[in-house]
């Protein structure tokens, strides 16, 4: 099986004409490897939302290809994409997007359902998949019992129901705390190293950096340059030096930080490695 | 407000709005259109009456009403009646329904035998009817393709159309005219007439000549012709009660209900909108008022559009079907404004309910 | 989807029971509303010829009258003679009919007046209380007519300037239009000035006579008059008094169906539209065109049929009401009345369903990534 998963070649979207045009994504190029997790990163409007709606087959591309398992879908019809996302991809959105008329279980039996299994196949493996999850005994609770974390954790399960090859994930820790997002990341982690799942992530949450294997910084619809961006010595954010809050001079490099904190203590740790 | 709130929030959905407007619409029409059919029922009931020009009608006695009555005196009433001081004139009819044919076609009409032939109607073609001769109502003549000259067969008897009139004809029936001596042979009637249609002379009034006859003339009952319409009205009206309460309850039901599942969804998608007003200062009056500001404004709507239709429909409805006249009376307008209120009122409870209950902390949570 | 999927066009109408019932409740107004309507048509038909129902299979009439009650038919009594000479016959009876306007308490009601002849067939069938007419003052009238203008036996009426006694009430004589009385066929005749006469002439054919046979026997026999069978002339009338009603009744019929058809459209689209995120996160998920279109048909179908069901029973129920309380109006609602609905009820859906699909298949399943 080829370890490249997805190409993209020449991606472009446009949308509006005339004086409302506006070049949302501009000639992309990305390979995605199997079992690879990438965050995508940019301020708002960069056109990430965009970009993850192409690569989802939910938004039709304005120009380049789009290679997923080695089928363009690009130049899918309207009636193939469906089936083909309902088998290849999964999904994970910011708001969770649960039907409200569903219980937990039946939320991932109708992904399942979509996906060809009916009956007591898809029942079993809804219950299955929730139960790993953590959440065996929410099972028929309507979705406006459970908390952002369960929800999270329905999503998560409806998103794998159909083993996809490629998980598209929007914010997905934006509407968790600290112990929910960390656990998120965790089951996304598993699903790429353990079942070869490329997973694709759009967000500004810095935590997800850890286990990225690869950040990609869009702006203005185009992949910068990773080596125009320098990470914080401190807190490893990335920070883009033309824009950078704070900045040291240190050894005849320029060190850029995401705030004066962290570039005071940076000066602390020297004082201190100094001092011994 | 300077922020014409409850308008934009009614038309953010303008699919809703204009569903809801039309149900409501739709549901005072049944009560507008059936009262206008009724009506127009009823103006036709008694179109001859108004246009023979007859101030007092002298009936036999106990009887007012022509429709669905008989009524019979002896001819020499006529001539009593012509000689009550005070009548200029005093024209004998003879009035009975009768079936006229022409080949497979065949129609209801009133047929009204008097010694002119159907004057003073006025002709819409034609002339009046000689003796062997009939005047047809215009749209049944056009049903049983009966045009002048032609023959239709009434009673067995053939009658050549010598002319039409216009304006006499209801769904219920048509209105013809013949001889009064024709009529009179083939109803075994010689020497008997209906109804005496009195004019009076200018120096005196309706009321007074009738009561005058009636005094002087036994065995019958004189009416004004105000009278007598009146009671014809009346027997439509009494028989149609029944049908247009129903109607209106109806009407009132599903009224309510449309409005009501508009505002209860419009509620519903705007909930978060009343908690962020809430929350930033406006009061539980306020928002109450804004839910039923959009109540109210699309039963308003809806009734509005509901004349119009009704309108409508009076000016297409007699093409389609020319005997269904309708007329749009004041009453029945403001009686379908009346019900229009009790919609709006009934369908604003829901709304109220749920936005009084609105908690303005509910803005911070997920 | 296929059968053991979850049934997601149900859950969605059950997750809102007010408006679920809401809806079903204007659906099952509308509905009952043209059931009640045609019933109502139905049973003045099937009431105008209550009293021809009762009487012999042959009619003779004036010639060209083919109709009982819409028209004027005038014969000679003594033709009664003549009729009951025409082998086939068993019995002529000469009856005198007339639409009567009476006067009670100061209002017109219409009724219909048979004169017939005291002994001789013609009279009310059926008795709730005292006894037929036998002197010409004498009167029997219908026991719901009596009953609603507080008339009893012994209290009199004035009508056409003659004093009638009420002396009998009839059972089973109520009509909406057309209650019926009784009176002595002079007396009839006398108040119409028409002595020696009759209107129409019932006859009875000889035991196992043929009435189609006998009528086409009478009318060659006999010139100057119809003859007629008393089916013929019963359809006849009933046509006569309900083909006017049709108009009306198409227009209130058409106006509950767009009511019907809005008040499904309105519920199906605005929860459609109301839950546009979930529906565009299901087109995201895989769910094709062709499902989509089921689940927005299922809850379309799922309201009209509901809504159908309800109204059939609201009108059943309606009906039976009507005539235990308000026994003069006779609705009659007919298997092929109901079979109808069922079946439009299908076709409102379909066409209340197409603006909320339409809605559907133009929502982005991008939208469901939008904040």
């Amino acid at each position: 099986m080829e370890s490249t998963l997805v190409r993209i070649h020449n991606l472009a979207k446009t949308f509006g004409e005339g004086e409302t045009r506006v070049e949302a994504v501009r000639g992309l190029d990305l390979d995605l490897a199997r079992g690879e997790i990438v965050l995508v990163m940019g301020p708002s409007g960069s056109g990430k939302t965009t970009f993850l709606s192409m690569l989802g087959g939910l938004l039709r591309v304005s120009a380049g290809e789009i290679w997923v398992n080695g089928t363009d879908i690009a130049a899918l019809g309207e009636r193939e994409l469906p089936p083909f996302r309902a088998s290849t991809m999964g999904f994970i959105f910011q708001d969770f997007n649960l039907i409200a008329a569903l219980s937990a279980r039946e939320n991932v039996e109708v992904a399942l359902n979509i996906g060809g299994q009916s009956g007591g196949t898809a029942r079993e493996r809804a219950r299955g998949l929730l139960e790993s999850l953590g959440t065996g005994d929410r099972l028929d609770f309507p979705i406006e019992k459970l908390s952002g974390g369960e929800k999270q954790r329905v999503a998560i399960a409806r998103a794998v129901a159909n083993r996809p090859m490629l998980i598209l994930a929007d914010e997905p820790t934006a509407n968790l705390d600290s112990h929910h997002g960390a656990e998120t990341m965790r089951l996304l982690r598993t699903l790429a190293k353990e079942e070869g799942v490329t997973v694709v992530i759009v967000s500004h949450d810095q935590r997800l950096r850890e286990i990225a294997d690869r950040v990609l910084w869009l702006e203005d619809g185009q992949f910068k340059a990773l080596q125009a961006l320098a990470r914080d010595p401190v807190c490893g954010m990335l920070i883009d030096p033309a824009q950078a809050p704070a900045e040291l001079e240190s050894d005849g490099e320029t060190l850029y930080f995401c705030s004066s904190g962290c570039r005071r203590q940076y000066e602390e740790e020297r004082l201190v490695a100094a001092s011994q | 407000m300077s922020v014409p709130l409850a308008r934009r929030q009614l038309l953010f959905r303008k699919g809703r709005a204009v569903a809801g407007v039309a149900g409501i619409a739709a549901a005072l029409l049944l009560v507008l259109a059936l009262k206008a059919i009724f009506a127009g029922i009823n103006d036709r009931l008694t179109a001859y009456i108004d246009k023979s020009g007859a101030d007092v009608i002298v009936a036999q006695r106990g009887v007012d009403t022509m429709h669905m009555t008989q009524s019979a005196l002896p001819e020499q009433t006529a001539t009593a009646v012509a000689a009550v001081p005070g009548v200029a004139e005093a024209r004998p009819i003879l009035y009975a329904p009768a079936m006229i044919e022409r080949g497979e076609a065949r129609g209801i009409a009133y047929l009204v035998g008097d010694d002119s032939g159907g004057a003073p109607l006025p002709m819409a073609t034609g002339r009046r009817a000689r003796a062997g001769e009939i005047v047809l109502e215009r749209t049944l003549a056009e049903r049983l393709d009966a045009r002048a000259g032609s023959g239709v067969r009434v009673f067995g008897r053939t009658f050549r159309v010598s002319g039409e009139v216009d304006g006499l004809a209801s769904i219920l029936n048509s209105v013809a005219f013949v001889r009064r001596q024709d009529l009179a042979r083939v109803l075994e009637s010689v020497g008997v007439v209906s109804y005496v249609l009195v004019r009076a002379r200018p120096e005196i009034g309706g009321a007074e000549l009738a009561a005058r006859i009636e005094a002087s003339v036994p065995g019958v009952t004189a009416s004004t012709r105000a009278a007598f319409a009146s009671s014809e009205r009346r027997v439509v009206g009494d028989m149609t009660t029944d049908i247009v309460r129903a109607m209106i309850l109806v009407g009132f039901v599903i009224g309510v209900a449309v409005a009501g599942l508009v505002a209860y969804s419009a509620t519903l998608s705007q909930i978060r909108d009343y908690a962020v007003l809430r929350a930033v200062g406006l009061r539980v009056r306020g928002a109450l008022a804004l839910a039923v500001a959009q109540v109210g404004a699309t039963v308003a709507a809806g009734f509005l559009l509901a004349l119009a239709l009704v309108w409508a429909l009076a000016a297409i409805l007699p093409r389609l079907t020319p005997t269904l006249v309708l007329a749009i009376r004041t009453a029945d307008v403001a009686l379908a404004l009346v019900v229009a209120g009790a919609v709006a009122l009934a369908a604003a409870a829901f709304p109220v309910l749920r936005v009084a209950r609105i908690d303005p902390a509910s803005v911070f949570r997920r | 989807m296929a059968g053991g999927s979850v049934p997601v066009a149900q859950r969605q109408l059950l997750a809102e029971p007010v408006k679920l019932a809401v809806t079903l409740v204007a659906v099952a107004a509308a509905v009952a509303l043209v059931l009640l309507l045609s019933g109502l048509r139905r049973g003045m038909g099937e009431q105008v010829t209550l009293y021809l129902d009762h009487q012999a299979p042959v009619l003779v009439a004036q010639q060209g009258a083919r109709d009982f009650l819409s028209q004027t038919s005038v014969l000679p009594e003594a033709l009664a003679g003549d009729i009951e000479r025409v082998p086939g016959v068993a019995e002529a009876t000469p009856i005198s009919q007339e639409y009567a306007m009476l006067r009670l308490h100061e209002r017109p009601v219409l009724a219909l007046l048979i004169g017939f002849d005291p002994g001789k067939p013609g009279g009310p069938w059926r008795l709730a209380s005292g006894r037929a007419p036998s002197g010409s003052s004498e009167l029997v009238l219908d026991r719901v007519l009596a009953s609603e203008h507080g008339l009893e036996i012994g209290s009199t009426l004035e009508y056409r300037g003659a004093q009638l006694r009420i002396v009998g009430l009839s059972r089973g004589t109520s009509g909406f239009m057309t209650p019926l009385a009784f009176a002595p066929r002079t007396t009839v005749n006398a108040l119409s000035r028409r002595p020696g006469t009759a209107n129409f002439i019932f006859v009875r054919p000889d035991p196992g006579g043929s009435p189609d046979a006998l009528a086409a026997r009478i009318d060659r026999a006999i010139p100057g008059i119809s003859a007629l069978t008393r089916r013929e002339v019963a359809a006849n009338d009933r046509r006569q008094f309900v083909d006017p009603f049709s108009g009306p009744l198409f227009a209130m019929v058409a106006i509950a169906f767009a009511v019907a058809i809005l008040v499904i459209g309105l519920a199906v689209y605005s929860s459609t539209a109301e839950r546009s995120r979930e529906y565009a996160t299901l087109k995201a998920l895989g769910l094709g065109r062709r499902a989509l279109f089921r689940l927005i048909g299922v809850q379309a179908a799922g309201l009209a049929l509901g809504g159908t069901v309800l109204g059939i029973l609201l009108a059943l129920t309606a009906a039976r009401a009507v005539s235990e309380l308000a026994p003069k109006y006779l609705i009659a609602i007919s298997a092929g009345g109901v079979a109808a609905i069922a079946a439009s009820a299908l076709a409102m859906a379909l066409v209340a369903a197409l603006v909320p699909a339409r809605f559907l298949a133009r929502l982005d399943p991008a939208s469901a990534f939008r904040r």
